[in-house]
């Protein structure tokens, strides 16, 4: 390489340098030492460096062998942002502007400044701050702008060019009901948007699931892009990604980072972006106070949300009447599965005595202790208890022990996802959950041609109701849920009857297709599809896929 | 037009500029001087303005076979102002580069870069370039003058690049501005002639629009003279009396006293130049007298014949909100003074009934012009009224404006070609709790997408009309019930699309915690 090519190189780098030097020590310095250090850096370029940086377009053209005294610059164009770019080709070298004014810059001390506040003292006196003295206060550097770490620079680096359609911030991808419906999400939005969907997973807790991501999407790990130093700096990170992104809609599930930043800078995200938010129920809460999302997020974010998705209609009239939001703020979008059986071609539920099916994700709020009380009074029945819980707390291990030590029960362990499970030997599907929005257990359960006994809680009752199963109302009371598992038991017939009813009822709400249709019928969720078009035939020949480098993130 | 790109090539600026050189006495200086700016191929115009026969001569012999300088004399010392008349009269061209004759230009292409600043400014009159003062090792600063209600007058470093006055000995000035004020006043020999120049603009509304140069060097040095005619030229360069005379004459003419006590500073400059520390000391023996600004002052400032909209929005019972306005009135008085015209839209977002009833008092007062609703409604916000007839608006959220933050406003948006189309904001914040803890927030590239959420960091933003009309077809202002949030949504809006966003130097607002 020649010389010159090799110090342009150097020049540039050390410009580079300086200007990150600049943007975060420079200022910080007293303004004898900023001076000084400005100085020397002045003079090394003008010793090793006289012909870089020398002014935009002029220098460009001389040093592509043009005289510069006689270049002749081009009439103003017309447009507005060719102005611009052929104003700033004749600006000075910023770089060498801004090292003489930090090389001249002198001290704080300005009489501009204590004019304006003499000035302003005859007002000021009236509140009592007349006296303050301006050039006392500590001097703070404005919000210039927010800087990428370079991990987040190679994020966006690798962003299409006509921006993502939609990014969704999610805490994790772990087996469970959430995650489930986040991926049917990515998948409708994949296929329509191919290489324009980001995941981003926010948590730092690793994501099983990640590997059911369809392609056409980015994933990316935020706590490993970027950790949290505080929540305030991985904010500013994530909205300088959906700066750069150019992103259309943004949609937060379960992430308490995208809850944050909702909170803390809806107003600026929801300029840059229309915004979306899951919801499906209260958090599970101690007698006296209201956990989750919604209550403790929603009414402080609800101006910059362009809509809130749920998986139930109870949920959003409930949260209608308890906080007094608008109902078209509130759009329902239940979750598909992806099998509905065929009744027609599947055999019949076995023949009695069979096992009682119980399968869920180990936590306080799905009541293993009922189950537990549920098999004690009836020793004649069989439990399978499918779950796992990775934060059993101290209360739920007692739980567990008393189930362990019953003879009617056996615990079968942890389960990947509900087709995983041996659904042939069960004719009944128990739900004893005290708090749940539409449970994907439930719906799966229906999917599958079982019988189910489900709690009248959140908006199972949807789902469920003396026509599709057996609903269980009161008050988690152990005698209500025998009572209604004596019923299914009992009553063959019925049982039946209700099951083909449950089936029919997921068929015409809970399918794939039905999902589709329903959340691209969302106001304001869909992008534009002109640039998917043009990203999907740009990206492989036409064909829907996603560079896989996006995919390692 | 301002801020109009106009194209300026290298080779048109060189034929319409000269450079003028007062030769009086300083040989070696005045070759060094010449000969630092022929490099650009220039025309340079040297005034034999008294100097010794022999310097004169020698400094003809110099430039005999160079026809870009053209050596004239005048006869004997006519003075600064005197002799520079006589090179603007005997000069051609739309732009002169004055330089004393102890002063080099040091940055090897200056036109060229010159070139650049006069297309990028084309409203500004003069346009200083940065000047080390080598004997003091210090970089001179750009400055306003500033008067006081009894006339006194001072200099302060300028707030921003932009200046109401200029170092006649180191400026290029537009020929425009001696056509439009006259010539240098020649009853002043010496000293303050370029001030007296820029009262003039002032006293006829028209403040002089200095530009400081960022990336062209002068060196002025204060050698110390050998030659007894040079220590001469020292004597009546810095004499007392004639310095008085210039005082004097600004003082009966203009009613602007300048500060009397320069004799040490005139004593200085003759032992920096002459090695003799004895002159002038009869003078030295006058006491000092006062001359501290005192009371309300004003810096002139120009920002052109226009006219800008304020916007005022209004909650509550409107606390603050009459010493807001009254803050608000004095910087209007300095923005009617500079040649705006102002019209104040108070928006009654959510005002209660003694809010209104305080507005329409402001307006009895003559603080407001207009009230206007903005919560009539789903589409409320859009009802800011409208724009027309106005070639700025200015958006004022929380905090009192300083008295002249909209003169500095408009002049950062007007002729700083990077905010032409963009947003202007307030260069300084100050917050100010209850018990006068606070901070002072300095944003020169203030990013509405950064920070804290606080509507209060964007207390003040000036954007020209047509930038404006883009808030009403923006998404903010689609979704956001709230003037205040809708506005501020669509700062964010213009920051992701690139719009650009900076401060303008000079202009502060006061928010109280």
């Amino acid at each position: 390489m020649a010389l010159p090519a090799v110090k342009s190189q150097v020049f540039k780098i050390l410009v580079k340098a300086y200007l990150r030097f600049e943007a975060r020590c420079l200022g910080r310095l007293h303004d004898d030492y900023r001076r000084a250090i400005s100085r020397a850096l002045l003079g090394i370029k003008t010793r090793l460096f006289p012909s870089q940086g020398e002014g935009g377009l002029l220098a460009q053209l001389a040093q592509s062998g043009m005289k510069a005294s006689s270049f002749v610059p081009p009439q103003r164009p017309s447009q507005p942002d060719r102005i611009l770019r052929v104003e700033q080709a004749f600006m000075p070298d910023p770089t060498l502007v801004s090292l003489h004014a930090q090389a001249t810059r002198s001290g704080r001390h300005e009489p501009w400044l204590w004019l304006e506040q003499e000035n302003l003292v005859p007002i000021l006196r009236h509140l009592d701050l007349g006296a303050v003295d301006w050039h006392s206060l500590p001097v703070v550097q404005g919000t210039g702008s927010i800087t990428a770490t370079p991990n987040l620079d190679t994020v966006i680096d690798l962003l299409p060019d006509d921006g993502l359609s939609h990014v969704f911030l999610l805490p994790w991808l772990k087996p469970g009901g959430a995650d489930k419906a986040a991926l049917c999400y990515l998948d409708v939005l994949a296929a329509r948007y191919p290489g324009r969907v980001m995941a981003i997973t926010t948590e730092a807790c690793d994501s099983p699931w990640r590997s059911r991501v369809p392609r056409g999407v980015v994933v990316v790990d935020w706590a490993r892009i970027e950790p949290w130093p505080d929540t305030e700096t991985a904010l500013q990170g994530l909205l300088l990604l959906l700066q750069k992104s150019h992103v259309e809609v943004l949609h937060v599930m379960n992430s308490f980072l995208g809850w944050e930043l909702l909170r803390r800078h809806g107003l600026r995200v929801r300029a840059l972006t229309r915004v979306f938010a899951s919801l499906f129920w209260y958090g599970p809460s101690e007698p006296r106070s209201l956990r989750g999302y919604a209550p403790e997020y929603l009414p402080s974010v609800s101006d910059c949300l362009d809509g809130v998705l749920t998986d139930n209609r109870t949920f959003a009239l409930r949260l209608c009447r308890d906080y007094g939001f608008a109902q078209e703020l509130f759009h329902c979008v239940y979750h598909p599965t992806e099998r509905v059986v065929d009744l027609s071609d599947e055999a019949r539920v076995p023949e009695p005595p069979f096992p009682i099916l119980w399968a869920s994700r180990f936590a306080p709020e799905k009541r293993l202790d009922l189950l537990a009380d549920i098999a004690e009074r009836r020793p004649q029945l069989e439990f399978h208890v499918f779950g796992s819980g990775g934060d059993s707390s101290a209360t739920l291990l007692p739980v567990i022990e008393r189930l362990n030590s019953l003879s009617n029960v056996r615990m079968q362990g942890a389960f990947n996802g509900f087709e995983s499970l041996p659904l042939e030997e069960y004719g009944l599907f128990l739900y004893t959950s005290s708090s749940d929005g539409m449970p994907n257990v439930v719906v799966e359960a229906l999917a599958h041609g079982l019988p189910v006994v489900a709690p009248d809680v959140g908006g199972i009752s949807e789902l469920i109701d003396a026509g599709t199963g057996w609903l269980v109302s009161g008050d988690n009371s152990v005698d209500a849920y025998l009572a209604a598992l004596d019923g299914a038991l009992g009553d063959r017939e019925s049982s039946e009857s209700r099951r083909r009813a449950g089936v029919a009822r997921v068929r015409e709400r809970h399918t794939i297709d039905v999902f589709k249709r329903t959340l691209l019928g969302v106001p304001g969720y869909l992008a534009d599809t002109h640039k998917s078009t043009s990203t999907a035939a740009s990206s492989s020949g036409g064909e829907a896929v996603a560079p896989d480098s996006l995919r390692i993130l | 037009m301002p801020n109009e790109l106009r194209t300026l090539t290298v080779t048109q600026l060189r034929n319409e500029l000269t450079v003028c050189v007062l030769f009086f006495n300083k040989l070696d200086q005045t070759i060094a001087c010449v000969h630092s700016v022929l490099d650009a191929g220039v025309r340079v115009h040297v005034l034999d303005n008294g100097s010794d026969a022999e310097a004169a001569r020698a400094l003809r012999q110099e430039f005999a076979a160079n026809s870009l300088v053209k050596i004239l004399d005048a006869g004997g010392n006519r003075g600064v102002s005197g002799g520079r008349n006589l090179q603007i009269s005997d000069t051609e061209g739309s732009w002169l580069l004055f330089l004393d004759n102890d002063i080099i230009v040091s940055t090897r292409n200056w036109l060229e870069r010159l070139a650049t600043w006069v297309q990028r400014y084309p409203d500004a009159d003069v346009f200083v370039p940065r000047m080390f003062n080598k004997h003091e090792k210090s970089w001179a600063e750009l400055a306003d003058f500033v008067v006081d209600e009894t006339g006194r007058c001072a200099f302060g470093r300028a707030a921003s690049r932009f200046a109401n006055s200029f170092p006649g000995g180191a400026s290029v000035i537009n020929r425009r501005v001696f056509e439009e004020l006259g010539h240098y006043d020649e009853d002043l020999f010496v000293g303050f002639e370029d001030f007296e120049l820029a009262i003039r603009g002032w006293k006829g509304g028209r403040p002089l629009l200095v530009r400081g140069v960022d990336d062209i060097e002068l060196i002025h040095d204060h050698q110390l003279s050998e030659k007894i005619a040079d220590k001469e030229a020292a004597t009546v360069r810095y004499d007392v009396r004639r310095i008085s005379n210039s005082h004097a004459v600004i003082q009966r003419k203009h009613g602007i006293l300048l500060d009397p006590n320069f004799t040490d500073w005139l004593r200085e400059q003759v032992r920096q130049l002459t090695g003799d520390s004895s002159q002038g000391r009869d003078e030295a023996l006058t006491p000092m007298q006062h001359h501290a600004l005192s009371g309300t002052t004003f810096t002139p400032v120009h920002v052109g014949n226009s006219s800008i909209l304020v916007l005022v929005p209004a909650f509550g019972s409107g606390a603050n909100l009459w010493l807001r306005l009254r803050a608000l009135d004095t910087a209007r008085c300095r923005a009617q003074a500079a040649g705006l015209r102002v019209h104040v839209r108070v928006l009654d977002d959510s005002l209660d009934e003694t809010g209104q009833r305080l507005v329409r008092r402001a307006m009895s007062a003559g603080l407001s012009d207009e009230l206007a609703s903005t919560r009539s409604g789903a589409e409320a916000k859009l009802n800011l009224g409208s724009f027309a007839g106005f070639e700025f608006v200015c958006w004022t959220g929380a905090g009192f404006l300083s008295s002249d933050c909209l003169v500095r406003l408009v002049q950062h948006s007007r002729f700083e070609p990077a905010a032409a189309h963009g947003f202007t904001h307030v260069g300084q914040t100050v917050f100010v709790g209850p018990q006068g803890q606070g901070v002072r927030l300095e944003t020169e590239t203030p990013n509405p997408l950064a920070g804290p959420s606080d509507h209060r960091l964007f207390p003040a933003f000036v954007a020209p009309a047509s930038v404006w009309a883009g808030f009403h077809c923006s998404r903010a202002a689609t979704w956001r019930n709230k003037v205040t949030d809708a506005v501020f949504a669509w700062l964010c809006e213009t920051a992701a699309h690139q719009i650009s966003h900076t401060g303008a130097p000079g202009s502060i607002v006061f928010v109280p915690a």
